[in-house]
């Protein structure tokens, strides 16, 4: 494993890491957070999730990826990584760049959505849904038409009553399957894959500014229907709770440490701030280039041509 | 009406608009609660009795007494069975 220890900024926050990251973007400061090799904790009286492989407490966390590696975060400021033999780095780095500094921001009091944002006059833009609804794929399509990526999976927004909810920055890369890369003419081989034998992808995307957060402009939440063609819809009411609780970032971190009220308020939030869609796409006439059209074209993006 | 009630551990809250939501932990099932309903469940920090609940309403509420009585149980039925309150029974 690399061990030159070198310091990087993602989500506003300087991370001082023994593990190269060559996702993240080098910086220069004094560390807000420390990624070590090392020896995990037990934590055997935390509470565990169903499987076992998550473990925690409201300041820590303890999470087993078979075949990977142990993560344990703490207190929002370190992650202590314990690989496990036969090393697999960019797998490594998968589920640290993910599961790990998701627990991360939501130990530092986030609101972690499942999802990738894009910028468009200042605001953000947040593509959310299901795995394989095509949150990535929409992304790096926009990103290409001049949307800036503000971050891509783990979308850390900033909740604080009295102010307009914010997205944070991470780090300039989309994960895109084999398919999608294909779809967008990207070339496999300048990207990093996610893991050893997975058809997955990490392309690098342009340049993300780390010392401005965005407001937001809209959450669109994407799914796939029968129809044909591209439909948004604003949700109303109480399903605007539902659908934000439900597409949390790894919601059994949540879960499993009962701080279901906190997650809550922040959904309530957000709900009351914020204007949330559902993004229909239909079985024919919704590829990732006519939603990116039918999204500026109408407006959606907060400016119309 | 002499009945103790209390609130059950698996609902959490939270403001909206102005609004309650809650959200019942186990079943994810989501509700909100309108001024009346916002009102009791208020009054439900502490166990109390369902009687003291008609009091305090009919103090607030132009409402005649039965009507108020009436419609409070059948709201509290219906916490009960969504699981937001139960009955406390004294010993």
């Amino acid at each position: 494993m690399m061990h030159k220890t070198k310091i990087y900024r993602a989500y506003g926050l300087m991370i001082e890491s023994e593990i190269e990251l060559p996702e993240l973007i080098e910086d220069q400061g004094i560390p807000d957070v420390t990624v070590r090799i090392g020896t995990v904790p037990e934590l055997s009286e935390a509470n565990t999730g169903k499987y076992q492989r998550i473990r925690a407490t409201k300041d820590e966390l303890l999470l087993t990826v078979e075949e990977v590696a142990q993560y344990y975060v703490e207190n929002g400021k370190s992650i202590v990584v314990c690989p496990i033999e036969p090393i697999d780095e960019s797998a490594i780095r998968l589920f640290l760049l993910g599961s790990a500094f998701g627990a991360l921001l939501q130990q530092r009091g986030y609101y972690v959505l499942h999802g990738s944002a894009v910028e468009s006059k200042g605001k953000a833009y947040v593509f959310s849904g299901q795995s394989g609804a095509g949150k990535s794929t929409l992304t790096a399509t926009l990103a290409m038409k001049g949307y800036p990526l503000i971050a891509d999976d783990v979308c850390a927004i900033d909740v604080r009553p009295g102010s307009p909810p914010t997205v944070l920055p991470g780090f300039p890369r989309i994960k895109l399957c084999k398919d999608a890369a294909e779809l967008l003419e990207k070339d496999c081989s300048a990207a990093l894959p996610v893991r050893a034998g997975f058809e997955k992808y990490n392309f690098p995307v342009g340049e993300i500014i780390q010392s401005q957060t965005y407001p937001i402009g809209g959450i669109f939440i994407l799914r796939k229907n029968e129809k044909d063609g591209v439909r948004i819809d604003p949700i109303t009411g109480l399903h605007r709770v539902r659908v934000l609780v439900r597409n949390t970032y790894r919601r059994q971190f949540i879960k499993i440490i009962r701080d279901e009220k906190k997650l809550l308020e922040q959904c309530a939030y957000i709900s009351s701030q914020v204007s949330l869609y559902r993004l229909s796409r239909g079985v024919t006439g919704s590829s990732p280039g006519e939603i990116a059209f039918y999204l500026e074209k109408n407006g959606w993006l907060g400016s119309s041509i | 009406m002499e009945s103790t009630v209390c609130r059950t551990e698996s609902i959490v809250t939270a403001d909206m608009d102005g609004e309650t939501v809650m959200m019942h932990v186990e079943s994810g099932n989501y509700f909100g609660l309108g001024e009346v309903g916002s009102t009791i469940w208020s009054m439900l920090e502490e166990p109390i009795r369902v009687r003291s609940i008609v009091d305090r309403l009919s103090e607030s509420y132009d409402v005649e007494r039965a009507r108020c009585e009436a419609e409070t149980l059948a709201f509290l039925v219906e916490m009960s069975t969504l699981g937001m309150i139960e009955e406390i029974v004294s010993q």
